[in-house]
Protein backbone atom coordinates (compact mmCIF):
# COMPACT_ATOMS: atom_id res chain seq x y z
CA UNK A 1 0.00 0.00 0.00
CA UNK A 2 0.84 3.56 -0.85
CA UNK A 3 1.49 6.62 0.78
CA UNK A 4 -0.88 7.78 -1.62
CA UNK A 5 -3.20 5.20 -1.14
CA UNK A 6 -3.75 4.92 2.35
CA UNK A 7 -4.35 8.52 2.18
CA UNK A 8 -7.14 8.48 -0.37
CA UNK A 9 -8.52 5.24 2.17
CA UNK A 10 -8.49 6.98 5.57
CA UNK A 11 -9.96 10.10 3.66
CA UNK A 12 -12.90 8.08 2.26
CA UNK A 13 -13.33 6.20 5.64
CA UNK A 14 -13.16 9.64 7.79
CA UNK A 15 -15.51 11.14 4.87
CA UNK A 16 -18.41 8.57 4.92
CA UNK A 17 -18.59 8.17 8.62
CA UNK A 18 -18.82 12.15 9.15
CA UNK A 19 -21.58 12.14 6.35
CA UNK A 20 -23.34 9.20 7.86
CA UNK A 21 -23.00 10.80 11.19
CA UNK A 22 -24.47 14.12 10.08
CA UNK A 23 -27.99 12.14 8.88
CA UNK A 24 -26.57 10.98 5.33
CA UNK A 25 -28.09 12.55 2.20
CA UNK A 26 -31.95 12.68 3.71
CA UNK A 27 -35.72 12.33 2.80
CA UNK A 28 -35.13 15.45 0.70
CA UNK A 29 -32.41 14.06 -1.80
CA UNK A 30 -34.75 10.76 -1.71
CA UNK A 31 -37.28 12.32 -3.02
CA UNK A 32 -35.36 14.31 -5.53
CA UNK A 33 -33.89 11.54 -6.74
CA UNK A 34 -37.47 9.35 -7.43
CA UNK A 35 -39.02 12.66 -8.69
CA UNK A 36 -35.99 12.55 -11.37
CA UNK A 37 -36.31 8.84 -12.28
CA UNK A 38 -39.88 9.06 -12.66
CA UNK A 39 -39.63 12.07 -15.09
CA UNK A 40 -36.89 10.27 -17.32
CA UNK A 41 -39.11 6.83 -17.28
CA UNK A 42 -41.82 9.16 -18.30
CA UNK A 43 -40.08 10.96 -21.10
CA UNK A 44 -39.34 7.65 -22.35
CA UNK A 45 -42.43 6.00 -22.27
CA UNK A 46 -43.88 9.33 -24.15
CA UNK A 47 -41.67 7.91 -27.04
CA UNK A 48 -42.68 4.34 -26.64
CA UNK A 49 -46.37 5.72 -27.88
CA UNK A 50 -45.06 7.29 -31.23
CA UNK A 51 -43.93 4.16 -32.18
CA UNK A 52 -46.37 2.18 -31.76
CA UNK A 53 -48.59 3.38 -35.23
CA UNK A 54 -45.34 1.35 -36.83
CA UNK A 55 -46.62 -1.71 -35.58
CA UNK A 56 -48.87 -2.51 -38.49
CA UNK A 57 -47.44 -4.74 -40.91
CA UNK A 58 -46.59 -8.25 -41.05
CA UNK A 59 -43.56 -9.69 -40.94
CA UNK A 60 -41.72 -9.88 -44.13
CA UNK A 61 -44.76 -7.35 -45.59
CA UNK A 62 -43.31 -4.28 -44.56
CA UNK A 63 -46.63 -1.42 -44.87
CA UNK A 64 -44.99 2.01 -45.55
CA UNK A 65 -46.73 4.27 -43.35
CA UNK A 66 -46.36 7.57 -41.83
CA UNK A 67 -46.50 7.26 -37.88
CA UNK A 68 -48.54 8.90 -35.34
CA UNK A 69 -51.12 9.29 -37.35
CA UNK A 70 -49.98 12.33 -39.50
CA UNK A 71 -50.68 11.10 -42.51
CA UNK A 72 -52.69 7.78 -44.12
CA UNK A 73 -50.72 5.27 -44.66
CA UNK A 74 -49.59 4.66 -48.55
CA UNK A 75 -48.46 1.35 -50.23
CA UNK A 76 -45.23 1.29 -51.70
CA UNK A 77 -45.26 0.18 -55.49
CA UNK A 78 -44.23 -3.55 -55.89
CA UNK A 79 -43.06 -3.78 -52.02
CA UNK A 80 -44.59 -7.09 -51.47
CA UNK A 81 -41.50 -8.44 -54.14
CA UNK A 82 -38.95 -7.45 -52.20
CA UNK A 83 -37.55 -6.44 -48.50
CA UNK A 84 -37.89 -3.42 -47.77
CA UNK A 85 -34.81 -1.49 -46.11
CA UNK A 86 -35.68 -0.49 -42.73
CA UNK A 87 -32.75 0.90 -41.94
CA UNK A 88 -33.00 4.79 -42.21
CA UNK A 89 -30.50 7.00 -40.95
CA UNK A 90 -32.04 10.00 -38.70
CA UNK A 91 -33.11 13.01 -40.39
CA UNK A 92 -31.05 15.58 -39.05
CA UNK A 93 -33.02 18.12 -40.57
CA UNK A 94 -35.31 17.73 -37.73
CA UNK A 95 -33.14 17.84 -35.17
CA UNK A 96 -32.54 20.89 -32.53
CA UNK A 97 -29.84 19.52 -31.18
CA UNK A 98 -26.54 19.80 -31.71
CA UNK A 99 -24.90 16.49 -31.33
CA UNK A 100 -26.69 13.97 -33.21
CA UNK A 101 -24.37 11.40 -34.42
CA UNK A 102 -25.71 8.14 -35.22
CA UNK A 103 -29.13 6.09 -35.12
CA UNK A 104 -28.96 2.11 -33.93
CA UNK A 105 -31.64 -0.19 -34.70
CA UNK A 106 -32.04 -2.87 -31.75
CA UNK A 107 -33.83 -6.41 -32.25
CA UNK A 108 -32.58 -8.66 -29.37
CA UNK A 109 -36.55 -10.04 -29.31
CA UNK A 110 -36.08 -13.75 -27.31
CA UNK A 111 -38.68 -14.52 -29.77
CA UNK A 112 -36.61 -13.55 -32.85
CA UNK A 113 -34.06 -15.45 -34.71
CA UNK A 114 -31.96 -13.27 -36.48
CA UNK A 115 -31.25 -10.48 -33.55
CA UNK A 116 -29.78 -7.88 -34.84
CA UNK A 117 -28.17 -4.49 -33.99
CA UNK A 118 -27.39 -2.50 -36.60
CA UNK A 119 -25.93 1.18 -36.90
CA UNK A 120 -26.75 3.33 -39.34
CA UNK A 121 -24.89 7.09 -40.11
CA UNK A 122 -26.26 10.45 -41.35
CA UNK A 123 -25.16 9.45 -44.30
CA UNK A 124 -27.42 5.96 -44.88
CA UNK A 125 -24.28 3.63 -44.47
CA UNK A 126 -24.89 0.88 -42.20
CA UNK A 127 -23.54 -1.43 -39.94
CA UNK A 128 -23.96 -4.50 -38.33
CA UNK A 129 -22.44 -4.72 -34.79
CA UNK A 130 -21.43 -8.20 -33.33
CA UNK A 131 -21.83 -8.78 -29.58
CA UNK A 132 -18.95 -9.57 -27.79
CA UNK A 133 -18.36 -12.34 -25.28
CA UNK A 134 -19.80 -10.43 -22.60
CA UNK A 135 -23.06 -10.14 -24.70
CA UNK A 136 -21.98 -6.64 -25.17
CA UNK A 137 -22.55 -4.86 -28.60
CA UNK A 138 -19.47 -2.12 -28.79
CA UNK A 139 -18.78 0.53 -31.30
CA UNK A 140 -15.99 2.17 -31.67
CA UNK A 141 -16.56 5.46 -33.44
CA UNK A 142 -14.54 8.40 -33.63
CA UNK A 143 -11.92 7.66 -31.13
CA UNK A 144 -14.45 6.76 -28.54
CA UNK A 145 -16.55 3.30 -27.38
CA UNK A 146 -20.03 3.61 -27.23
CA UNK A 147 -22.41 0.33 -25.69
CA UNK A 148 -25.14 0.54 -28.16
CA UNK A 149 -26.35 -2.96 -26.70
CA UNK A 150 -26.06 -5.17 -24.38
CA UNK A 151 -27.86 -9.20 -23.90
CA UNK A 152 -26.02 -10.13 -20.80
CA UNK A 153 -28.87 -11.20 -18.78
CA UNK A 154 -28.96 -8.67 -16.21
CA UNK A 155 -29.76 -6.41 -18.92
CA UNK A 156 -32.48 -9.03 -20.83
CA UNK A 157 -35.82 -6.90 -19.68
CA UNK A 158 -34.28 -4.11 -21.82
CA UNK A 159 -34.77 -5.88 -25.01
CA UNK A 160 -38.42 -7.32 -24.91
CA UNK A 161 -39.30 -4.55 -27.74
CA UNK A 162 -37.02 -4.15 -30.31
CA UNK A 163 -35.71 -0.48 -30.64
CA UNK A 164 -34.72 2.47 -32.01
CA UNK A 165 -31.60 4.75 -30.63
CA UNK A 166 -29.97 7.82 -31.74
CA UNK A 167 -27.27 8.51 -30.19
CA UNK A 168 -25.59 11.80 -29.50
CA UNK A 169 -22.24 12.80 -29.37
CA UNK A 170 -22.75 14.22 -25.62
CA UNK A 171 -22.74 10.30 -24.78
CA UNK A 172 -26.53 10.47 -24.61
CA UNK A 173 -29.26 8.64 -25.99
CA UNK A 174 -33.38 8.54 -27.18
CA UNK A 175 -35.14 5.45 -27.86
CA UNK A 176 -38.55 4.41 -29.24
CA UNK A 177 -40.19 1.30 -29.43
CA UNK A 178 -39.68 -0.02 -33.30
CA UNK A 179 -41.58 -2.77 -35.23
CA UNK A 180 -38.18 -4.68 -36.36
CA UNK A 181 -39.74 -4.94 -39.74
CA UNK A 182 -40.82 -1.34 -41.12
CA UNK A 183 -38.81 1.98 -41.60
CA UNK A 184 -38.88 3.97 -38.12
CA UNK A 185 -40.15 7.24 -39.86
CA UNK A 186 -41.22 9.56 -36.40
CA UNK A 187 -39.04 12.94 -37.21
CA UNK A 188 -39.01 12.43 -41.30
CA UNK A 189 -40.59 15.75 -43.13
CA UNK A 190 -39.80 17.62 -40.34
CA UNK A 191 -37.43 20.75 -40.48
CA UNK A 192 -36.28 22.59 -37.65
CA UNK A 193 -34.69 26.19 -37.05
CA UNK A 194 -33.07 27.50 -34.11
CA UNK A 195 -33.26 30.90 -33.35
CA UNK A 196 -30.23 32.73 -34.36
CA UNK A 197 -28.60 34.71 -32.16
CA UNK A 198 -29.61 33.04 -28.96
CA UNK A 199 -30.45 35.50 -26.35
CA UNK A 200 -28.80 35.90 -23.29
CA UNK A 201 -29.53 33.45 -20.77
CA UNK A 202 -30.80 30.91 -22.90
CA UNK A 203 -29.30 27.07 -23.03
CA UNK A 204 -29.97 26.28 -26.43
CA UNK A 205 -28.82 22.66 -25.91
CA UNK A 206 -30.71 21.77 -23.01
CA UNK A 207 -34.09 23.45 -24.80
CA UNK A 208 -33.33 21.50 -28.20
CA UNK A 209 -33.31 18.32 -26.71
CA UNK A 210 -36.88 19.04 -25.15
CA UNK A 211 -37.62 20.07 -28.39
CA UNK A 212 -36.98 16.82 -30.35
CA UNK A 213 -39.03 14.60 -27.79
CA UNK A 214 -42.03 16.28 -29.51
CA UNK A 215 -40.55 15.62 -33.71
CA UNK A 216 -38.63 12.67 -32.12
CA UNK A 217 -39.23 11.07 -29.31
CA UNK A 218 -36.23 11.42 -27.38
CA UNK A 219 -34.62 13.94 -25.34
CA UNK A 220 -34.78 15.05 -21.65
CA UNK A 221 -37.33 16.67 -19.81
CA UNK A 222 -37.50 20.56 -19.39
CA UNK A 223 -34.87 22.40 -17.39
CA UNK A 224 -36.36 25.44 -15.71
CA UNK A 225 -32.50 26.87 -15.41
CA UNK A 226 -32.56 26.88 -19.57
CA UNK A 227 -34.05 30.37 -19.58
CA UNK A 228 -33.62 33.24 -17.74
CA UNK A 229 -35.42 34.05 -14.03
CA UNK A 230 -39.27 35.04 -15.00
CA UNK A 231 -39.02 33.72 -18.72
CA UNK A 232 -41.58 31.04 -19.51
CA UNK A 233 -41.65 28.45 -22.21
CA UNK A 234 -44.55 27.38 -24.36
CA UNK A 235 -44.53 24.78 -26.88
CA UNK A 236 -47.65 25.68 -29.75
CA UNK A 237 -48.94 22.60 -31.97
CA UNK A 238 -50.97 23.67 -35.27
CA UNK A 239 -52.29 21.07 -37.01
CA UNK A 240 -56.24 20.78 -38.37
CA UNK A 241 -57.24 21.48 -35.37
CA UNK A 242 -55.87 24.88 -34.55
CA UNK A 243 -53.63 25.88 -32.40
CA UNK A 244 -52.87 24.01 -28.97
CA UNK A 245 -50.31 25.71 -26.44
CA UNK A 246 -48.33 23.75 -23.92
CA UNK A 247 -46.62 25.78 -21.23
CA UNK A 248 -43.40 23.83 -19.73
CA UNK A 249 -42.56 23.15 -16.19
CA UNK A 250 -39.57 21.53 -14.85
CA UNK A 251 -39.26 18.00 -16.68
CA UNK A 252 -42.18 18.31 -18.57
CA UNK A 253 -42.06 15.82 -22.21
CA UNK A 254 -43.42 18.96 -24.15
CA UNK A 255 -46.21 18.05 -26.10
CA UNK A 256 -46.91 14.66 -27.85
CA UNK A 257 -47.99 14.33 -31.60
CA UNK A 258 -49.10 10.85 -31.41
CA UNK A 259 -52.72 11.74 -31.11
CA UNK A 260 -52.18 14.88 -33.36
CA UNK A 261 -53.94 14.95 -36.79
CA UNK A 262 -52.11 16.78 -39.54
CA UNK A 263 -49.38 18.47 -37.59
CA UNK A 264 -48.12 21.04 -39.69
CA UNK A 265 -45.77 22.91 -37.37
CA UNK A 266 -44.04 23.11 -33.81
CA UNK A 267 -42.82 25.96 -32.31
CA UNK A 268 -41.28 25.97 -29.03
CA UNK A 269 -41.33 29.80 -27.51
CA UNK A 270 -39.27 31.23 -24.62
CA UNK A 271 -40.48 35.19 -23.76
CA UNK A 272 -40.34 36.90 -20.75
CA UNK A 273 -36.63 37.64 -21.57
CA UNK A 274 -35.08 40.75 -19.70
CA UNK A 275 -34.49 42.20 -22.44
CA UNK A 276 -38.20 41.82 -24.33
CA UNK A 277 -36.42 39.32 -26.79
CA UNK A 278 -38.40 36.30 -27.92
CA UNK A 279 -36.52 32.98 -28.24
CA UNK A 280 -38.34 29.97 -30.99
CA UNK A 281 -37.13 26.32 -32.02
CA UNK A 282 -39.67 25.86 -34.84
CA UNK A 283 -39.88 22.88 -36.69
CA UNK A 284 -42.48 22.69 -40.10
CA UNK A 285 -43.79 19.54 -41.34
CA UNK A 286 -43.78 19.01 -45.41
CA UNK A 287 -45.32 15.64 -46.60
CA UNK A 288 -43.39 15.98 -49.52
CA UNK A 289 -39.92 15.06 -47.49
CA UNK A 290 -40.70 11.82 -46.35
CA UNK A 291 -39.08 9.17 -48.32
CA UNK A 292 -40.46 6.35 -50.28
CA UNK A 293 -39.71 2.85 -49.85
CA UNK A 294 -36.96 1.21 -51.05
CA UNK A 295 -35.09 -2.45 -50.70
CA UNK A 296 -32.52 -3.80 -49.41
CA UNK A 297 -29.68 -4.52 -51.38
CA UNK A 298 -29.47 -7.71 -53.57
CA UNK A 299 -33.31 -8.59 -52.44
CA UNK A 300 -34.95 -6.44 -55.00
CA UNK A 301 -37.20 -7.23 -58.83
CA UNK A 302 -36.00 -4.21 -60.49
CA UNK A 303 -39.20 -3.86 -62.21
CA UNK A 304 -40.95 -3.27 -59.25
CA UNK A 305 -38.74 -0.71 -57.21
CA UNK A 306 -40.13 2.97 -57.72
CA UNK A 307 -37.87 5.65 -59.16
CA UNK A 308 -35.66 6.86 -56.51
CA UNK A 309 -36.80 10.28 -56.40
CA UNK A 310 -33.66 12.26 -55.42
CA UNK A 311 -35.49 16.15 -54.16
CA UNK A 312 -36.84 13.17 -51.17
CA UNK A 313 -33.51 12.75 -49.80
CA UNK A 314 -32.51 16.27 -49.45
CA UNK A 315 -30.11 15.96 -46.26
CA UNK A 316 -28.16 13.17 -48.03
CA UNK A 317 -24.86 14.50 -49.39
CA UNK A 318 -23.96 15.17 -52.96
CA UNK A 319 -21.29 12.12 -52.77
CA UNK A 320 -24.48 9.80 -52.20
CA UNK A 321 -26.47 11.36 -55.03
CA UNK A 322 -28.57 8.62 -57.42
CA UNK A 323 -26.30 8.57 -60.04
CA UNK A 324 -23.43 7.73 -57.87
CA UNK A 325 -22.16 4.18 -57.27
CA UNK A 326 -22.06 2.67 -53.57
CA UNK A 327 -19.30 2.50 -52.37
CA UNK A 328 -19.57 -0.16 -48.96
CA UNK A 329 -21.00 -3.07 -48.94
CA UNK A 330 -24.46 -2.51 -46.83
CA UNK A 331 -24.37 0.65 -48.20
CA UNK A 332 -27.92 2.18 -47.13
CA UNK A 333 -28.36 4.56 -49.65
CA UNK A 334 -32.36 4.54 -50.04
CA UNK A 335 -31.65 6.10 -53.50
CA UNK A 336 -29.74 2.84 -54.54
CA UNK A 337 -31.42 0.55 -56.57
CA UNK A 338 -29.32 -2.92 -56.78
CA UNK A 339 -28.85 -5.10 -59.56
CA UNK A 340 -30.73 -8.60 -59.37
CA UNK A 341 -27.47 -10.86 -57.72
CA UNK A 342 -24.81 -8.14 -57.96
CA UNK A 343 -26.07 -6.45 -54.25
CA UNK A 344 -24.81 -7.80 -51.00
CA UNK A 345 -26.83 -9.98 -48.31
CA UNK A 346 -29.20 -8.55 -46.13
CA UNK A 347 -28.13 -10.43 -43.53
CA UNK A 348 -25.99 -8.15 -40.96
CA UNK A 349 -24.18 -11.27 -40.35
CA UNK A 350 -22.46 -10.09 -43.87
CA UNK A 351 -20.39 -7.72 -42.49
CA UNK A 352 -21.10 -4.40 -43.30
CA UNK A 353 -18.86 -1.82 -43.69
CA UNK A 354 -18.79 2.49 -43.08
CA UNK A 355 -15.90 3.29 -44.76
CA UNK B 1 -45.09 2.15 -5.91
CA UNK B 2 -42.72 1.09 -8.43
CA UNK B 3 -40.64 -1.98 -8.06
CA UNK B 4 -37.20 -0.04 -8.12
CA UNK B 5 -38.25 2.49 -5.82
CA UNK B 6 -37.36 0.28 -2.56
CA UNK B 7 -34.06 -0.12 -3.78
CA UNK B 8 -33.59 3.21 -4.39
CA UNK B 9 -34.59 4.23 -0.77
CA UNK B 10 -32.16 1.28 0.29
CA UNK B 11 -29.35 2.71 -1.65
CA UNK B 12 -29.96 6.80 -0.24
CA UNK B 13 -30.44 5.42 3.22
CA UNK B 14 -27.25 2.32 3.69
CA UNK B 15 -24.99 3.44 1.04
CA UNK B 16 -25.49 7.07 0.57
CA UNK B 17 -22.36 8.11 3.00
CA UNK B 18 -20.11 6.07 1.11
CA UNK B 19 -21.33 7.49 -2.40
CA UNK B 20 -20.76 10.88 -0.81
CA UNK B 21 -17.36 10.29 0.12
CA UNK B 22 -16.40 8.46 -3.42
CA UNK B 23 -18.20 11.49 -5.12
CA UNK B 24 -16.16 14.25 -3.14
CA UNK B 25 -13.38 13.05 -4.38
CA UNK B 26 -14.44 12.96 -7.85
CA UNK B 27 -15.33 16.30 -7.58
CA UNK B 28 -14.01 17.93 -4.73
CA UNK B 29 -17.01 19.17 -2.63
CA UNK B 30 -19.54 17.90 -0.68
CA UNK B 31 -22.49 19.58 -2.13
CA UNK B 32 -21.15 18.74 -6.05
CA UNK B 33 -20.61 15.62 -4.59
CA UNK B 34 -24.47 14.97 -3.70
CA UNK B 35 -25.33 16.19 -7.36
CA UNK B 36 -23.30 13.79 -9.07
CA UNK B 37 -24.55 11.13 -6.55
CA UNK B 38 -28.01 12.12 -7.69
CA UNK B 39 -27.31 12.46 -11.62
CA UNK B 40 -25.92 8.87 -11.05
CA UNK B 41 -28.63 6.82 -9.38
CA UNK B 42 -30.61 8.52 -12.00
CA UNK B 43 -29.26 7.57 -14.71
CA UNK B 44 -28.52 3.91 -13.60
CA UNK B 45 -32.54 3.80 -12.69
CA UNK B 46 -33.98 5.69 -15.63
CA UNK B 47 -32.45 2.69 -17.61
CA UNK B 48 -34.81 -0.50 -17.48
CA UNK B 49 -32.51 -3.02 -16.46
CA UNK B 50 -32.82 -5.69 -13.55
CA UNK B 51 -30.73 -4.55 -10.49
CA UNK B 52 -30.79 -7.50 -7.87
CA UNK B 53 -29.36 -6.34 -5.18
CA UNK B 54 -28.20 -3.50 -3.13
CA UNK B 55 -24.81 -4.13 -3.79
CA UNK B 56 -25.38 -4.07 -7.70
CA UNK B 57 -26.67 -0.91 -7.59
CA UNK B 58 -24.25 0.26 -5.03
CA UNK B 59 -21.82 -0.97 -8.13
CA UNK B 60 -23.69 0.63 -10.87
CA UNK B 61 -23.95 3.85 -9.45
CA UNK B 62 -20.39 4.23 -8.50
CA UNK B 63 -19.11 2.96 -11.80
CA UNK B 64 -20.71 5.38 -13.36
CA UNK B 65 -19.91 8.51 -11.39
CA UNK B 66 -16.26 8.95 -12.71
CA UNK B 67 -17.94 8.81 -16.53
CA UNK B 68 -20.62 11.37 -15.42
CA UNK B 69 -17.57 13.77 -14.35
CA UNK B 70 -15.91 13.46 -17.50
CA UNK B 71 -18.99 14.36 -19.76
CA UNK B 72 -19.41 17.30 -18.45
CA UNK B 73 -15.57 17.87 -19.32
CA UNK B 74 -17.46 16.84 -22.87
CA UNK B 75 -20.33 18.76 -22.67
CA UNK B 76 -20.63 22.53 -22.10
CA UNK B 77 -24.23 21.70 -21.23
CA UNK B 78 -23.85 19.70 -19.32
CA UNK B 79 -20.90 22.06 -17.25
CA UNK B 80 -22.90 24.40 -17.15
CA UNK B 81 -25.92 22.83 -15.51
CA UNK B 82 -23.67 21.14 -13.00
CA UNK B 83 -22.20 25.37 -12.39
CA UNK B 84 -25.70 26.62 -12.31
CA UNK B 85 -27.00 23.64 -9.46
CA UNK B 86 -24.09 24.62 -7.16
CA UNK B 87 -24.34 28.52 -7.50
CA UNK B 88 -28.51 27.72 -6.71
CA UNK B 89 -27.52 25.20 -3.32
CA UNK B 90 -28.20 26.34 0.08
CA UNK B 91 -25.45 27.52 1.89
CA UNK B 92 -26.24 24.75 4.83
CA UNK B 93 -24.21 21.85 2.66
CA UNK B 94 -20.84 23.04 3.47
CA UNK B 95 -17.21 20.82 3.47
CA UNK B 96 -17.71 18.70 6.45
CA UNK B 97 -14.12 18.50 7.98
CA UNK B 98 -13.53 14.56 7.90
CA UNK B 99 -10.60 13.62 5.30
CA UNK B 100 -10.67 17.79 3.54
CA UNK B 101 -7.23 18.15 2.81
CA UNK B 102 -7.33 15.05 1.05
CA UNK B 103 -10.27 16.46 -1.32
CA UNK B 104 -9.18 20.20 -0.79
CA UNK B 105 -6.03 19.00 -2.70
CA UNK B 106 -7.80 16.94 -5.28
CA UNK B 107 -9.46 20.15 -6.43
CA UNK B 108 -6.20 21.91 -7.20
CA UNK B 109 -6.55 19.30 -10.40
CA UNK B 110 -7.73 19.46 -13.35
CA UNK B 111 -11.71 17.60 -13.70
CA UNK B 112 -9.99 14.76 -15.63
CA UNK B 113 -6.67 14.58 -13.26
CA UNK B 114 -8.58 14.11 -10.61
CA UNK B 115 -10.91 11.66 -11.96
CA UNK B 116 -8.20 10.14 -12.94
CA UNK B 117 -6.26 9.74 -10.24
CA UNK B 118 -8.99 8.44 -8.46
CA UNK B 119 -9.49 5.60 -10.15
CA UNK B 120 -5.51 4.37 -10.44
CA UNK B 121 -5.18 5.09 -6.43
CA UNK B 122 -8.71 4.46 -4.92
CA UNK B 123 -10.01 2.22 -7.31
CA UNK B 124 -6.90 0.42 -8.20
CA UNK B 125 -7.47 0.60 -11.49
CA UNK B 126 -4.72 0.05 -14.21
CA UNK B 127 -4.23 2.63 -16.70
CA UNK B 128 -5.68 0.88 -19.70
CA UNK B 129 -8.66 0.16 -16.92
CA UNK B 130 -9.04 4.00 -16.45
CA UNK B 131 -8.16 4.46 -19.96
CA UNK B 132 -11.00 1.79 -20.99
CA UNK B 133 -13.74 3.11 -18.32
CA UNK B 134 -13.52 6.64 -19.18
CA UNK B 135 -13.65 6.62 -22.82
CA UNK B 136 -9.71 7.92 -22.99
CA UNK B 137 -6.16 6.65 -24.80
CA UNK B 138 -3.67 5.37 -22.45
CA UNK B 139 -1.34 7.85 -22.99
CA UNK B 140 -3.99 10.86 -21.96
CA UNK B 141 -4.48 8.88 -18.83
CA UNK B 142 -1.05 8.72 -18.33
CA UNK B 143 -0.40 12.61 -19.18
CA UNK B 144 -3.14 13.24 -16.61
CA UNK B 145 -1.37 11.03 -13.54
CA UNK B 146 1.69 12.71 -14.46
CA UNK B 147 0.62 16.02 -14.20
CA UNK B 148 -1.46 14.83 -10.82
CA UNK B 149 1.28 13.51 -9.12
CA UNK B 150 3.62 16.68 -9.49
CA UNK B 151 0.62 18.64 -8.39
CA UNK B 152 -0.26 16.16 -4.73
CA UNK B 153 3.00 15.44 -3.91
CA UNK B 154 3.45 19.19 -3.21
CA UNK B 155 -0.32 19.54 -1.63
CA UNK B 156 0.03 16.61 0.26
CA UNK B 157 3.62 16.76 0.95
CA UNK B 158 4.09 12.88 -0.21
CA UNK B 159 7.77 11.65 -0.11
CA UNK B 160 8.05 8.63 -1.49
CA UNK B 161 8.22 7.87 -4.96
CA UNK B 162 4.77 6.85 -5.54
CA UNK B 163 4.03 5.59 -8.67
CA UNK B 164 6.83 3.76 -10.59
CA UNK B 165 6.13 0.54 -8.85
CA UNK B 166 2.39 0.47 -10.03
CA UNK B 167 4.05 1.14 -13.72
CA UNK B 168 6.33 -1.21 -13.31
CA UNK B 169 4.01 -3.89 -12.11
CA UNK B 170 2.02 -3.14 -15.50
CA UNK B 171 4.76 -3.69 -17.96
CA UNK B 172 5.73 -7.29 -16.11
CA UNK B 173 1.80 -7.54 -16.43
CA UNK B 174 1.90 -7.39 -19.96
CA UNK B 175 4.38 -8.98 -20.91
CA UNK B 176 4.57 -11.88 -18.31
CA UNK B 177 0.82 -12.57 -18.42
CA UNK B 178 1.18 -12.08 -14.91
CA UNK B 179 1.78 -8.85 -12.18
CA UNK B 180 4.66 -9.14 -10.09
Amino acid sequence: MTQIQDMFNEGFRSHADAVARSGGLGRDFERGAVKSIRRRRTTRAVGTGAGSALAIGAVGAAVWAVPGGRNAPVAPAGADACEINPYLPPNLDSIASPYGLFRVYVDLRPEIQDKKVVVVYPDGKYLDVPANDDGAYILDYDGREYEVANQAPRFSNEFDYAMVMDWQSDGTAGGDIWDGVNPYLVGYGWTTVVTDPVPDGIDVDALSSTFDITINGGGTGYWEGAVPEGAVTDVMVTSEGGVETTRLHEGDPGPSLEEVVGATRVEMRVSGLPGGETFSIVSTFDPNDIPEPTCLPGAADPTSIPEPTASLWGGVPPSMAPDQPGDAVGDADPSQVPTPGSGSSPDPGISSSTD
Amino acid sequence: MANWQPLVDELIRDRGPQLVAYGAMLVGRDGDAEDLVHDAIVKTFSKRRSIGSLNEAHAYVRKAMPSIVIDRTRSAAARRRAMNRSYERPQEISDLDAGVDLRRALRTLAPREQVCVVLRYFDDLTVTQVAAQLGLADGTVKRYLANARVHLAQELDITEDWDDSRERADVVAVHGGKKS
